[in-house]
């Protein structure tokens, strides 16, 4: 279906200047999470460090997304799938937040845990199960922001459905991580590190999802969240 | 563990109810779901000429008992028009023809047995400009009263200050009573026009534009009124003020070309509408 343009050149300006803004926040946040993995895999400890420092630059992004839309609500008073994009922005950008919180964590467990060399033979290969999570988050990720820009909700479906194949992987590490507690007692730092990291990833891939789920809404206008709960 | 927890009292079936939280905003039901008492006014495919020019197309619809409905549109959508249909003032202009039915409370207004002064007497309406007669302000109230026979003066001075109370203007005008109502601020003498209208006890109040030509603040005292009216009488306001529709009613029709092109919630229409006509008028789009 064909949209067209707000009679308000200046209110058509605001929502383009906004969808812009969010795109850079998104692309920000990836890069983020990039980095952070990048730093964690190869012990680059001034690579996790400019992840933490770049952290209050997404803080900043989410304060102006947030100020700037709350302003276009108060000035235009907007209807329809108009107020249901801004409802997008306000809340995706609140989950892009906390996707470079999670960053941030990545990045701070690569400074502050002491790899043993050679490492353990069980946590390399959960590491490769770690790459794996990553590699399905940052995919969430990406696609939750290209669909959410494209206003592509078929896609945000389908989104939203790969975030079980997340949580699967995710609970491999963990029992493997916990049999390797187990097995070797004198590692469980590194194990820990190993969870906090898949802990952050999970959660990458569940405020990718919630993303998706702002898409649907802004889209179509039905509420997919939480299908426990009856309509 | 569980069970010394037990011991000491804890049960889990033994929580606390938790009320259930009550909507922020007032929710009307869908129109769907409407009984046959809560309609009030039934459109049956109305349409409406002016000479060859179709002016409304084949209109459907069904009106709320005591709620608010807007009516909104861009300008010769034929919101007036149809607005001036149930108290049949299209009857005034030269030229005009009207098929379909418009049933108030189950009675046809098109049929013969029908006194015009009585359903206007029903259906109370009231304008863009204030129309306040060339009186006092309590003449402009009891003047649809003495149309309607002679009563006491106790009477006519009771059901004075009812209305002028119901229209929330009373407290402001209560002192002089006597004085002329062209002189009272432009909001006034529209609860002033309110007053009158709701003086004679109609079923339906049609108001058409009533706040566009006054200031934000007597427009808020105009809303805040209607939103009180609503506990007694069905009201229908057309408006291009769409923010006003939105804040006022708890159904909306979307008008365009003659046409009903959507009629759902207004909590429906303004976030969710289903037509894309709709979508473009409230959201300022072109067409």
């Amino acid at each position: 279906m064909k949209e067209h343009r707000h009679i308000s050149a200046q209110f058509e300006a605001e929502l383009r200047t906004l969808e812009g803004k969010f795109a850079a926040m998104g692309g920000l946040v990836e890069e983020q999470v990039r980095s952070a993995m990048n730093a964690f895999k190869s012990i680059d400890l001034s690579l996790a460090q400019s992840v933490c420092t770049r952290e209050t630059q997404v803080n900043q992004f989410e304060m102006e997304i947030d100020q700037e839309t709350t302003t276009i609500i108060a000035r235009r008073q907007p209807t329809a799938s108009d107020l249901r994009l801004l409802v997008g922005f306000l809340k995706s950008s609140t989950d892009l937040e906390r996707i470079g919180d999670e960053a941030d964590r990545i990045a701070k467990v690569t400074i502050n845990t002491e790899p043993s060399s050679p490492p353990l033979d069980d946590l390399r290969a959960i590491l490769d199960d770690v790459s794996t999570l990553d590699s399905l988050a940052s995919q969430m990720l990406r696609e939750s922001l290209n669909q959410f820009a494209r206003k592509d909700e078929s896609g945000a479906s389908a989104t939203i459905e790969a975030d079980a194949e997340v949580d699967q992987v995710y609970n491999a590490v963990i029992d493997s991580c916990s049999e390797g507690m187990a097995q070797n007692p004198s590692h469980v730092d590194e194990y820990m590190a190993v969870i906090w990291v898949a802990r952050s990833l999970e959660r990458i891939g569940d405020h990718a999802k919630n993303i998706a789920e702002n898409t649907v809404y802004s889209v179509r206008g039905t509420d997919v969240r939480h299908h426990n709960i009856p309509q | 563990m569980i069970e010394e927890r037990a011991g000491d009292g804890y049960d889990s079936t033994s929580m606390p109810e938790i009320p259930t939280p009550v909507s922020a905003v007032e929710e009307a039901p869908s129109p769907s779901e409407w009984r046959d008492d809560d309609i009030c006014l039934t459109v049956s495919n109305l349409c409406l000429y002016y000479g060859d020019n179709e002016a409304l197309a084949d209109i459907s619809m069904r009106v709320a008992r005591q709620r608010v409905t807007a009516l909104i549109g861009p300008s010769g959508c034929g919101k007036s028009t149809l607005l001036r249909c149930f108290n049949r003032m299209n009857d005034l202009i030269d030229d005009v023809r009207i098929t379909g039915e418009i049933e108030l409370n189950g009675m046809e207004i098109h049929s013969t047995s029908v006194d015009i002064a009585q359903l206007r007497r029903r259906v109370g309406m009231v304008f863009q400009r204030p129309n306040p007669f060339p009186k006092s302000i309590y003449e402009n109230v009891a003047y649809g009263l003495r149309l309607q026979g002679r009563l006491p003066k106790s009477e006519v001075d009771d059901r004075v200050e009812w209305a002028l109370k119901n229209a929330a203007l009373w407290e402001e005008v209560s002192d002089r009573l006597n004085e002329s109502a062209l002189d009272m601020s432009g909001g006034q003498q529209q609860r002033l026009v309110i007053a009158r209208a709701i003086a004679v006890q109609p079923d339906v109040l049609l108001l058409d534009e009533p706040a566009s030509a006054l200031d934000p603040i007597s427009t808020l005292k105009i809303e805040e009124l209607i939103h009180q009216l609503k506990q007694d009488y069905t009201i229908l306001i057309v408006t291009h003020n769409m923010q006003q529709a939105a804040r006022v009613s708890d159904y909306t029709g979307f008008l365009y070309l003659g046409k009903l092109v959507e009629y759902d919630t207004t909590n429906i229409i303004f976030t969710n509408p289903t037509e894309k006509q709709t979508e473009d008028y409230i959201t300022g789009r072109y067409g």
